[in-house]
């Protein structure tokens, strides 16, 4: 009750005010409106997704070692592009002078994120002091995974197809079974451990946040229940419980290390990133010798073509119906891509084929997406669609 | 708000000042975006609308179910380039600092949008979307088919929220508001007594 006197209060004093107006405008010096401050303060800032972490670090400016033209939303506003990785210091401060908050780790995470910064929920935990009120923070959140539920203020607007299939490490006692049938992924990631063509292979779990974690389950047909009695054996080699971070070769490497002789381990890794880190064009090194992106003979065969470091993606496992082949998307506020008037950012950047992210190309594929190309693709959604809508995601991390 | 007169094409700004008298010159939310969550937005609503009920999610200014006819023509500030005043930071340092030279605003991006009559454009202090402080500023719209002319209504003051009115002011005009504001209490009083 005492916040509202003080407004009424406030409101009249205002209206008073005008009375002295000419005598106060004399003694208040003229603001200018000329600004010269760089770009970057006003960039749009995005979140989550590990496995298009090195893309859009590539599409703000610099990947790996190497730079790049960033990205703008061009006319009007020429806003920039800003990314933040999956993993790095625990807390991070997206604009000046705003709050610092829990990094979101994956496309889970990020979608959280972006609708608390909607939403003014809050958002982090103890580790950044705790739930901070992230709104105006995050602009769009970078998701693997597709949307889910029934609501409309989340817009996901895909740019690009990835593919998904396991990759595989065995430590010791003879050569790897590099290509598996879906039915036989399907008993790994939903019953566990198999015995296949001699070898015992046990899957992997990924971390629970990852967008990556989510389609895996889904192309397996494996719920989180099955999937977390499925991959137990793995998930305790290093520990009790211990998941992997999404696209890891040396993480499951050293579960292989780490598993009884002769055993293979396998885990859902995303051939783009396999791809990247493989050609080297991230700051991730290359998987660790041993490890290698495995066919599903029944789906596609294997997702990459070439050699490192000339891998390729292969578009016929990336774009098959059904199969294992996935969108990967930015995900935006629905009032602001819908909007009437105004965030010509959001647009620009990201809506309709003639986007920012939409005409970089070259740059996607670098990083072993295909991008969506309509006349070569016709069956797949085109880039920067803008109708696939989601309600905001719910939790606090 | 200088300048006092333009059009749809016209860059304004605006120029609050208060909220902390060390610093009378200057406009400051109660706290920062950093550690106490404050948010400085931007609102363009009729003048029927108190911007002390506007609340503030990602699209901008929400006016109250009270309201609601006049959400319509209820807007955040957009730029020249049409970027959009929404849930800005304060300054850490100085605490709550607002930066009214990020704001320049023109209303051209709402051509059609917004018919004939007295408005309010202001600058807020949130919190959880809850408008905290703000500062507003009358001015009229005359549409004239997809074009604006627009004016200040009542001079060219900024509006100040809080006491470093009595710090700024001339003695002339000091004495005149203190009359003032004696009679608008004495009437505020009765009505809330009523």
């Amino acid at each position: 009750m005492s916040s509202l006197s003080i407004k009424a209060k406030l409101a009249r004093v205002t209206v008073a005010t005008v009375a002295a107006g000419a005598a106060l405008a004399s003694v208040l010096p003229t603001p200018s409106a000329v600004h010269a401050d760089p770009k970057q303060y006003s960039a749009l800032q995005g979140v989550g997704s590990d496995t298009i972490e090195a893309l859009g670090n590539a599409l703000s400016g610099f990947s790996g070692t190497q730079a790049y033209t960033p990205i703008t939303s061009g006319a009007p506003s020429y806003s920039l592009y800003s990314s933040w990785d999956a993993l790095g210091t625990a807390c991070i401060t997206t604009k000046t002078g705003g709050p610092s908050f829990t990094r979101p780790n994956g496309s889970g995470q990020g979608a959280r994120a972006l609708s608390r910064a909607i939403d003014a929920g809050g958002f982090g935990n103890a580790a950044c002091g705790g739930v901070k009120d992230v709104s105006g923070q995050i602009d769009f959140a970078r998701s693997s995974s597709g949307p889910s539920g029934t609501g409309t203020a989340l817009t996901y607007v895909p740019f690009a197809r990835d593919g998904v299939s396991f990759a595989y490490y065995r430590a010791s006692g003879g050569p790897a079974v590099t290509s598996l049938t879906k039915t036989q992924l399907t008993a790994l990631f939903t019953v566990g451990p198999q015995l296949i063509d001699g070898v015992n292979i046990i899957g992997c779990g990924i971390q629970t946040g990852s967008g990556t974690y989510t389609f895996w389950n889904s192309s397996v047909g494996a719920t989180a229940s099955t999937e977390a009695t499925a991959t137990t054996d793995c998930n305790n080699l290093l520990g009790a419980g211990v998941r992997a971070q999404e696209n890891d070769g040396a993480a499951l490497k050293a579960r292989g290390d780490a598993a009884p002789a002769g055993t293979q381990v396998v885990i859902g890794f995303s051939a783009a990133a396999f791809i990247a880190k493989s050609n080297l064009v991230t700051a991730d090194p290359a998987p660790p010798a041993g490890v290698g992106i495995g066919s599903i003979s029944d789906f596609g065969g294997s997702p990459v073509a070439g050699t490192a470091p000339n891998l390729t993606p292969n578009s016929a496992f990336y774009t098959l119906a059904g199969g294992f082949g996935r969108y990967v998307y930015n995900v935006v506020s629905t009032a602001r891509i819908d909007a009437l008037v105004g965030n010509t950012e959001i647009k620009g950047l990201f809506k309709g084929p003639n986007s920012a992210v939409c005409t970089a190309d070259a740059t996607v594929s670098k990083f072993g997406f295909l991008p969506l190309d309509s006349a070569t693709y016709p069956s797949l959604l085109n880039c920067g669609d803008s109708s696939l809508k989601a309600p905001l995601s719910s939790g606090q991390i | 708000m200088t300048p006092t007169t333009g059009t749809g094409t016209t860059s304004f700004l605006l120029k609050p000042v208060g909220g902390n008298p060390a610093d009378p010159t200057n406009a400051y939310c109660p706290g920062d975006s950093a550690t106490d969550g404050y948010r400085v937005q931007t609102f363009l609503t009729p003048a029927s609308v108190d911007p002390a009920t506007l609340t503030y999610d990602v699209t901008g200014p929400i006016v109250p179910a009270a309201d609601a006819a006049q959400q319509p023509y209820t807007w955040s500030l957009f730029s020249i380039n049409q970027t959009q005043y929404i849930a800005y930071n304060t300054s850490v340092n100085p605490k709550g600092f607002i930066d009214p030279t990020q704001f320049p605003f023109a209303l051209d991006i709402l051509s059609g949008l917004l018919p004939t009559g007295d408005y309010l454009v202001g600058i807020a202090c949130s919190k959880n979307g809850i408008t905290e402080t703000y500062w507003e500023q009358p001015i009229t719209i005359t549409a004239n088919g997809a074009a604006y002319a627009v004016a200040v209504n009542n001079g060219p003051t900024p509006v100040v929220p809080e006491a470093p009115l009595s710090v700024l002011l001339p003695l002339t005009g000091l004495g005149a508001v203190g009359v003032f504001m004696l009679i608008r209490r004495r009437k505020a009083t009765g009505a809330l007594a009523a």
